[in-house]
């Protein structure tokens, strides 16, 4: 599958506690990941902006707005992230403003570090929608391009076909009845790309 | 599906019958459902926007038609409404990738804003 073309097994820890984060660094490190170990917001979202990096662990001390605006920061830099809280003090309302904010999951101290391994591990098997969408239109052009230099023309989706999908768009190529004939789905057989 | 339709699961009959007229005034199509085997039943013959349950049910309850509902239907939104809140509940709900979790009672307009929020931002869009 496409995704599983991407790395997937990078992973940033954040916790202003230096000593809980240097065990969870070595924690991990034991399993195999490749682990970035930060002890300031600004670190963190230097590091998220690599594209690979799939998980993110965030000790909290203190719910609050912080939070709020830290995970809009990271969902911004990287979409596909995925966010685990480490929690000592959870109210309902701050797992609910988790939830209203995609966070993946929140842990509460004390934890055992095989539960919150088994929590990465759950994450890091989530697909990746927009680095998946990323590759496929890569993927697409690339086709496209190749489908050009032998002068066929692309087929586009008729109106039906996007309906399925339940693409709703104002494309006027989308919304024309275009279904390619069959001499030309033949031709495209014998296309060797490169 | 021309119109938004939601599935309503609520074993209170005063709560089914306010969220029906409510939901039909606003021009949407609307389900109500008893329990979750209801609940399931409706929705594997019709296509739903959206489902609206309560969590606390006899014999299927909200969390657990939730965890049914995400294997069958990943992708349709779901929003649970309690009376009786908690922390375990609503990590529970995190952990089902719910996409709300309203405390009753409810200010009835705000959880219809709430529902159309969730229901437009699952609506796909290309841009032109």
């Amino acid at each position: 599958m496409i995704a599983d073309m991407v790395e997937k097994n990078k992973i940033v820890v954040f916790d202003e506690d230096t000593v809980i984060l240097q065990l969870l660094k070595e924690y991990f490190r034991n399993y195999d990941y490749d682990i970035i170990a930060v002890s300031n917001t600004d670190h963190l979202l230097d590091e998220i902006h690599d594209p690979s990096i799939c998980v993110t662990v965030i000790g909290i001390k203190e719910e609050g707005e912080y939070e709020r605006a830290l995970v809009e920061d990271i969902f911004r830099l990287n979409p596909d992230i995925k966010i685990i809280f480490i929690s000592s003090y959870p109210t309902i309302e701050f797992v609910l403003e988790a939830l209203r904010f995609n966070v993946f999951d929140i842990v509460i101290k004390p934890f055992r570090l095989e539960s919150l391994e088994a929590t990465v591990k759950r994450a890091l098997s989530c697909p990746r929608q927009h680095t998946t969408i990323r590759l496929l239109q890569k993927r697409i052009a690339v086709l496209e391009e190749a489908l050009k230099k032998h002068n066929i023309p692309v087929p586009d989706l008729s109106p039906e076909q996007a309906g399925e999908l339940g693409i709703i768009t104002d494309d006027p190529l989308v919304k024309s009845q275009t279904e390619a004939p069959p001499e030309l789905v033949n031709s495209f057989r014998n296309v060797k790309l490169n | 599906m021309d119109k938004y339709r939601i599935l309503v699961v609520d074993d209170e009959l005063l709560i089914r019958d306010l969220l029906y007229d409510f939901f039909s005034s606003q021009g949407w199509e609307i389900v109500v459902a008893e329990n979750g085997k209801k609940a399931l039943d409706y929705l594997k013959n019709q296509e739903f926007s959206i489902v609206l349950t309560d969590l606390k049910m006899p014999e299927i309850d909200g969390m657990d038609l939730t965890g049914r509902i995400r294997d069958l239907y990943p992708n349709l939104p779901v929003v649970i409404m309690t009376g009786y809140p908690s922390l375990d509940s609503a990590l529970e709900a995190l952990r089902h990738k719910v996409d709300d979790y309203i405390i009753k009672p409810f200010n009835i307009n705000q959880l219809f804003k709430i529902i159309k929020k969730v229901v437009e931002s699952n609506v796909l869009t290309t841009d032109s």
